[in-house]
């Protein structure tokens, strides 16, 4: 209860300080397409690559300054790598390589990204930047023999720093924002038992793209 | 008396013509500056600095850099090269080590940048016995950074900042792959010739400049993260930099456009794929051109004291380092 009551205090805090106006709040719903994939160590003649997938959240933003506002997005992000092999395909006198996946590793994280904008002048176009903490909600490895849901194989959380940039349309109150990230993962994901299991631990992080669009309204003062 | 007047007329008009001109100079050299000043170099106050190479800026600017450098060990002393017991006799060498930086920096406010660096770094040994003993290093990088101001006035500048660096460490370890190759008799995919390894450090910083005059300015900075193992199975270790740098600025001395810097700097770890510990001391001079604060060109010698795994002691290495960097 008394946790409870500290947020509170912390949200009204931001939402109503001492002067006794009423800081200015955006709420707003994103989403998009990410293209977030394993990056790093990968089994001999193979790599990874990230596959687009979906992201949705929620948006709330307070204005620190004129031109900053504290971000808060908590949301559910698929991501998606391949493991892709390339193999020679063609003959002695016509050589050539294909390259063929072997393997999907598909995830869904809660996220929680809080981070800032920092808006130009005319207060369209934003630079954004911030910090993620991710959980993990689900894992599939889809195979050719099959599709199935291993345990302890990465690690069920993710940390990861996000910067990007994007543009702003006012219509009224109501604005649509359409962005684009960097996303960079923090943490080696083999978990713990895999670090057991190999002789030699291979190193995985996440990391790649979002697109994000999202319509927010903005209180009035 | 009516040509007394219009010498008074003729001569307040032309005074006034020389009091324009004289106004206008003045205003002229302010507008100079001011346009001069939209392109903001690595100013504080009057001096112009003339930053060490491959060092973070304790300044909110935009700018590119580049940096291509190379250096030699002197003295190298290594072991007898042995492979199954059996030495190779064979001339010890020196380890050459050549680098290549490029890094943008964007001021979103003048409060706030972020910064994206590319690295290529690579050790390797001259000679049969530092290149069996030594191997050969590789570091690609790139390194994403941003930048805060603390404070800012005509005296003094101070920054923190995050940085990431992420890197991909390469070791080709003849040694240990002769061996595996003895002791199993084949060569097998268990015991690789080369290793690559991604490795992720992170660090923060903070950086602080001071301006004295025209002519002197001091500027250091420190960095402190938690870094990967460069190596399977090795520990985290914290990494630890410091540097301090003076800098004079000739053009405020003897009207030459040339300044000079003197860096010191203590490391806790290295920044090539070696996986030895240890503290490293550099030495850097720079000599650079002052004349533009929108472009900054310099050659850098530089001296370095640091360990190289199982060579008898510290090694020393004198280098070199071209730096190019475009302020916008």
């Amino acid at each position: 209860m008394s946790r409870t009551v500290l947020v509170a205090l912390i949200i009204a805090a931001f939402v109503f300080p001492a002067g006794g106006a009423v800081a200015q709040v955006t709420l707003g719903l994103g989403g998009g397409l990410s293209r977030i994939g394993i990056s790093g160590d990968a089994p001999l003649d193979a790599s990874w690559a990230a596959r687009f997938a979906a992201f949705a959240d929620l948006h709330v933003e307070l204005d620190v300054s004129d031109d900053v506002g504290l971000v808060v997005e908590p949301g559910l992000q698929f991501r998606s790598s391949a493991l892709e092999h390339t193999i020679s395909t063609g003959t002695a006198l016509a050589p050539s390589d294909t390259t063929v996946d072997s393997v999907y590793v598909n995830t869904a994280y809660w996220s929680l990204p809080v981070g800032i904008r920092v808006y130009s002048a005319s207060r369209r176009w934003y630079f954004t930047t911030g910090a993620a903490a991710h959980l993990l909600q689900k894992i599939e490895i889809d195979t050719l023999d099959g599709v199935y849901e291993p345990d302890n194989v990465i690690q069920n959380y993710d940390v990861s720093v996000f910067l990007g940039g994007g543009y702003r349309i006012p219509i009224d109150q109501w604005s649509v924002c359409l962005e684009a990230r960097y996303q960079q993962g923090l943490i080696d994901l083999i978990s713990d038992d895999q670090q057991q299991t190999f002789h030699q631990a291979p190193v995985i992080r996440m990391s790649g793209l979002l697109f994000r669009a999202s319509v927010e309204w903005r209180f009035a003062p | 008396m009516r040509t007394y007047i219009w010498v008074l007329l003729l001569a307040l008009t032309a005074g006034r013509g020389v009091a324009q001109e004289t106004t206008e100079a003045p205003s002229a050299v302010v507008q100079g500056a001011e346009t001069r000043a939209t392109i903001q170099g690595p100013r504080l106050g009057d001096h112009l600095f003339s930053p060490i190479a491959t060092t973070t800026l304790p300044f909110i600017r935009t700018m590119t850099t580049l940096n291509v450098g190379a250096g030699i060990s002197s003295g190298l002393d290594l072991p007898l090269f042995t492979i199954g017991g059996q030495p190779v006799y064979a001339s010890v060498g020196e380890l050459a080590v050549v680098g290549f930086s490029a890094r943008h920096e964007q001021a979103i406010k003048p409060w706030l940048s972020v910064y994206l660096e590319a690295q290529l770094l690579g050790r390797l040994g001259t000679s049969v016995t530092s290149l069996l003993g030594q191997g050969v290093n590789t570091v690609t990088g790139v390194d994403l950074g941003w930048k805060i101001r603390i404070h800012e006035d005509q005296r003094w500048s101070v920054i923190t900042g995050l940085e990431l660096q992420n890197g991909s460490y390469t070791t080709i370890d003849i040694q240990r792959w002769a061996e595996g190759v003895i002791d199993s008799g084949k060569v097998t995919s268990d015991n690789q010739l080369f290793d690559t390894k991604p490795a992720l450090n992170v660090a923060w910083m903070v950086s602080a400049a001071h301006t004295f005059n025209r002519a002197m300015g001091l500027y250091a900075t420190l960095t402190a993260g938690v870094e990967e193992p460069k190596v399977r199975n090795g520990e985290y270790a914290l990494l630890l930099d410091a540097l301090l740098a003076f800098s004079v600025d000739w053009n405020a001395i003897v009207e030459l456009p040339v300044g000079t810097t003197l860096g010191v700097e203590y490391r806790e770890n290295p920044t090539i794929a070696d996986s030895e510990d240890g503290s490293y001391k550099n030495v850097y001079l720079r000599i650079g051109y002052t004349g533009d604060d929108g472009f900054g060109l310099g050659v850098q010698a530089s001296y370095q004291y640091a360990p190289v795994a199982s060579a008898s002691g510290p090694v020393q290495f004198f280098g070199g380092t071209l730096d190019m960097r475009f302020y916008f």
